[in-house]
């Protein structure tokens, strides 16, 4: 599914530059549930940009579905991205103008999805979600586990082969943060593959693997 | 796609509404300014251009050469026009056209001095498109005594009657039949009248002067429609060489320099000049004004930017997810357009309403005749529209390329890059905001000042207390009898008579010569008829010689010899350049007579012009045009009162119609100051978007620095000083706008002045003033910000960060 190579990443300033990431290698199956753990600034959530094709790595080989996408360029990575990836935030990061069905339905739009089917699509993720009966409700009236609800639906709309979950359960509390890991282990059940940095290892336990990092490199991989 | 992208500008316009009032309301009165503007130019710009045949119409002008220096001319002499049309193949026809001056018009009981009659040759109505509503234009102006009138002359005169057919008598005398009723006179036509009349009434009037080498009139010439216009220019000179008299006159034919041209219809009002040089004229105006709305849509469109931009740490994770998602940067560009689009549209609704407000106040100060109905025109709504687009883009360009250039990643370190240097590109946009103010601040102040400077100069003569009374049609035939009956009366000091108000001597000659003169000294030389203790009156000193005297009757003007006596000025004085003057016979203007007095130097026209040679000729009362009294100072009211019985009793039956100098003398520069007055208004508007941009933006960094100004207040720091960092941060860029504006102001002022012959001087105040204004401002607007941040309790922000 996706696999890298000595993948590095060098943040520079004008005086000062920072490996975030030191040649990593991992595979990442079809279908597998991994999650990303180790100290704050060990390069975690660069490696979930590098990943989401957010951003490109300094040096080494990025292999998603097959091609070598370390070098390409934004416009490509786009294109592979908005297909392919779904994200789920710390912070939800849903638009505050937009209300709950428009944040669902925002990633068909850029995958030019005709109105008829986004809609349809739109309407079976809230229902598969239970957030149907807050479709007219805008981010701010809603709890936290809600707006991950949502974020999370967003996320699967548009059957991504990969959701890149980060720190999915960060601002929530037990309750809702269970909730979201029970969903997010539903959907990898559906077949969905999920890649999600974490500090607990209450919610790393969801997962099939667990990849440690520290100071930008691997240390340790376990089943 | 569209549809989410509308949705999200108008949620955001409603949710932020303090930023979106301040935007909205910014670029409205950009807008409203702009249009403003726009409609002003695209009035002066289209004036004359509604003829059919505008673009084979031109007017006869000329550069006549003085001692090498050129001086242009607008007018032509009476028989040249029909010489042209003869001789010349190019020409189709031509047209002359002149003002009668204020004749008494008369019909039944209605009697009116009208000023706008003209006499025009019969193809007027063929050549300009001045429609006809009753007459035929091919023959309405073919008989003497045929008149034409506008519709306002019809019902002044005639009420709901049919016009056509009835008699108006003009001068007492003259009776005219109405032939034609043209329709109401388009507002953008420079060429105004109330009636026209046939040409050959300047023959009757005797006004007609049968010599090609003196200039009176406007001559229009119509080309054939495949006609070169090229080669005409030389065969006007070359038809009026061969026809000018050379006899009686100093100048060798071959030293004959003038040389005529055609200056086309359509451009005629934008450019027209006259006299020394090359001023500029209206179309200087329509460029700086153009700048100047361009700059205010400017300023307006730079609060957008910097709001925008500024703001952009809180749309950040908005870019970065919808990048992530797939957005394309070309999708997000279009999507903060569209927001720009939004707020212009807002913002044009809104300036719709600041123009139909402000119409009446542009109408006085512009001295436009525009209605309310331009509103509805369909250029208007064009160029609305256009504006609303243009200012969209301008305002939406900048911040949706900045902001569709985040990183996606962004979304995941909350970091758009912006903090990292991009602050500079707003800091340089505010500097530029404020540069623009203070010139315009400056340049406003400095035009008032000049045009108090020319208004209150020492003008050599004395205005105060002078009355005058024009003498229209055959009332100068009643002068003496006036002159007699009110010279008992204690209130007055002095009376005179002249052919021209002393501060516009408007007539000058070049055909000036006397023994001795070198025959390449061809000065141009200003000249007046008047009566007798003119320069008693005016209070201008004879400083050599006598002034004309009723003991010397060779003084007066002497039709039969073509002799008279001469009062010259000080720098004709000094161009005769001999010790002997008084005295000494000159020849000018077709009479040869002595000089018997040197008289003082005043200004007889506006201070844009050095004071030209002057030669006053004594003329008896039948040439005369103006009465001129002096009264006492003191209370006027009684004095006039006195001064309408005496006339009454003189001439019953005629209206007393006065006026003061004084006050007409402002006329001399109304353009000057309208154009101030204009300026003065936009500057106000333009200055009113910078505070307004000035009080978001200081806002937004008082809100950016809330998590600072708690930690700076948790070690100690006091409100006080918190302020004063804000309002420094704001001043400096004020402080730079000042020193950038200053030497470009500096140089288009000293540009400005250029064209003025008598100038006051660049003072610092011009550019102090509006610097401490502009500081003023800011600190102001930056303060009321900075207390209200400085005021945040230290405990609450920082928990909340």
């Amino acid at each position: 599914m996706i696999q890298t190579i000595e993948l590095t990443k060098v943040f520079r300033t004008d005086e000062v530059e920072t490996t975030a990431l030191n040649k990593v290698s991992l595979w990442i199956k079809k279908g597998e549930f991994a999650a990303i753990m180790g100290p704050s600034g060990c390069g975690k959530s660069t490696l979930l940009t590098l990943l989401g094709l957010l951003d490109n790595p300094t040096s080494g080989q990025l292999i998603f579905d097959g091609k070598e996408v370390s070098k390409y360029s934004e416009k490509q990575r786009t294109l592979l991205r908005k297909s392919n990836i779904g994200f789920v935030f710390q912070s939800f990061n849903l638009i505050d103008e937009l209300n709950v069905f428009e944040n669902i339905e925002l990633p068909l739009l850029y995958q030019k999805v005709p109105v008829a089917n986004r809609k349809k699509m739109t309407e079976e993720v809230m229902e598969r979600m239970s957030i149907s009966h807050r479709r007219k409700h805008f981010p701010q009236q809603l709890s936290g586990g809600q707006q991950q609800r949502v974020a999370i639906c967003r996320a699967v709309v548009g059957n991504p082969l990969l959701i890149l979950a980060d720190e999915p359960t960060g601002n929530l509390d037990s309750a809702n943060g269970e909730d979201v890991m029970n969903l997010l282990k539903q959907l990898n059940s559906e077949g969905t593959s999920i890649v999600m940095v974490t500090h607990s290892p209450k919610d790393a336990s969801y997962a099939g693997r667990i990849i440690k990092l520290f100071d930008g490199h691997l240390v340790a991989e376990t089943e | 796609m569209l549809n989410n992208y509308l949705l999200i500008a108008i949620r955001n316009l409603i949710r932020q509404k303090g930023y979106s009032f301040i935007n909205i309301i910014g670029l409205a009165l950009g807008i409203s300014a702009a249009m403003f503007i726009f409609i002003w130019v695209a009035d002066e710009v289209s004036m004359n251009r509604f003829h059919l045949n505008t673009d084979r119409i031109y007017r006869v002008e000329q550069d006549q050469d003085y001692d090498g220096k050129t001086y242009h001319v607008n007018v032509t002499p009476y028989p040249s026009g029909e010489g042209w049309k003869k001789e010349i193949p190019e020409i189709e026809t031509t047209v002359r056209a002149t003002q009668t001056g204020a004749l008494l018009t008369k019909y039944g009981e209605k009697a009116f001095y009208e000023n706008g009659i003209a006499c025009v040759d019969s193809t007027f109505l063929q050549v300009f498109t001045f429609p006809l509503l009753k007459g035929d234009p091919n023959t309405a102006l073919r008989e003497p005594y045929s008149i034409v009138l506008t519709p306002e002359m019809a019902l002044k005169y005639f009420g709901t009657d049919d016009p056509i057919g009835k008699v108006i008598i003009l001068d007492n005398k003259y009776n005219f039949k109405v032939t034609g009723l043209l329709k109401k006179l388009p507002v953008n036509t420079s060429l105004r009248f109330d009636f026209l009349i046939p040409f050959d009434f300047t023959r009757t009037t005797g006004a007609y002067v049968d010599h090609w080498g003196s200039n009176n009139i406007y001559t229009f010439a119509m080309l054939y429609k495949e006609a070169d216009p090229g080669p005409v220019d030389s065969k006007l000179t070359e038809c009026v060489r061969n026809n000018i008299d050379f006899t009686g006159s100093d100048r060798d034919p071959s030293q004959w320099k003038t040389k005529f041209m055609l200056a086309p219809l359509k451009k005629m009002y934008l450019h027209e000049y006259f006299g020394f040089g090359h001023p500029a004229g209206r179309i200087q105006r329509v460029i700086i004004f153009s700048m100047i709305g361009i700059f205010i849509l400017l300023i307006a469109a730079i609060n957008y930017m910097n709001l925008s931009t500024a703001r952009s740490s809180r749309r950040s994770r908005e870019i970065g997810l919808r990048k992530a998602f797939g957005s394309r940067r070309g999708q997000l560009i279009m999507q903060f357009l569209g927001e720009s689009v939004v707020t212009s549209i807002a913002a044009m609704v809104i300036s719709v309403v600041i123009i139909g407000l402000l119409l009446d106040p542009f109408r006085l100060v512009s001295g436009k005749q525009i209605s309310a109905d331009i509103l509805l025109t369909g250029n208007f709504i064009l160029g609305m529209i256009g504006m609303t687009l243009i200012t969209a883009i301008i305002a939406g360009i900048y911040p949706s390329l900045y902001l569709s250039g985040f990183k996606p990643m962004a979304i995941l370190t909350g970091d758009p890059g912006d903090s990292k240097g991009k602050g500079w590109f707003r800091k340089v946009l505010v500097v530029f905001q404020f540069s623009i103010s203070i010139f315009l601040i400056s340049s406003t102040l400095f035009i008032f000042r000049q045009v108090s400077y020319m208004q209150n100069r020492d003008l050599g003569y004395n205005q105060k207390d002078l009355l005058y009374v024009r003498l229209f049609g055959d009332l100068n035939t009643r002068y003496s009898a006036l002159k007699q009956a009110i010279k008992g009366n204690p209130d007055i000091i002095t009376v005179s008579a002249g052919i021209h108000l002393p501060m516009n001597i408007g007539s000058n000659s070049g055909s000036i010569s006397w023994d001795g003169k070198s025959p390449d000294l061809h000065p141009l030389v200003s000249v007046s008829r008047v009566d007798y203790n003119y320069s008693a009156l005016i209070q201008v000193p004879i400083i050599a010689g006598r002034d004309f005297s009723e003991e010397f009757s060779s003084d007066m003007y002497n039709p039969e010899t073509s002799s008279g006596g001469m009062l010259i000025n000080e720098s004709l004085a000094k161009i005769i350049g001999r010790e002997d003057i008084i005295g000494m016979n000159i020849s000018f203007s077709g009479v040869t007579g002595p000089v018997v007095g040197v008289i003082r130097d005043f200004h007889f026209l506006s201070m844009r012009t050095e004071i030209p040679p002057l030669v006053l000729f004594l003329f008896p009362e039948s040439r005369m045009r103006y009465m001129m009294i002096r009264l006492r100072p003191g209370e006027r009211g009684p004095m006039i009162e006195k001064l309408r019985t005496t006339w009454n009793s003189v001439i019953p039956g005629y209206p007393f119609e006065y006026s003061f100098i004084e006050d007409d003398y402002d006329q001399v520069y109304q353009n000057e100051t309208r154009s101030g007055s204009l300026m003065a208004y936009f500057t106000v508007m333009a200055i009113l978007i910078a505070c307004l941009g000035l009080i978001g933006l200081s806002s937004f960094m008082a809100e950016r620095r809330t998590r600072e100004i708690a930690v700076r207040k948790t070690f100690g720091s006091s409100n006080w000083e918190i302020v004063l960092s804000m309002v420094t941060q704001f001043t400096k860029l004020v402080l730079t706008g000042v020193a950038i504006a200053i030497p470009f102001t500096w140089y288009y002022l000293h540009e400005w002045l250029k064209d003025y012959a008598y100038r006051t001087t660049l003072s610092w105040w011009v550019f102090v003033l509006p610097a401490l204004l502009a500081l003023a401002l800011a600190t102001l607007m930056v303060s009321l910000q900075a207390i209200r941040a400085s005021k945040t309790n230290p405990a609450v922000s920082l928990r909340h960060q």
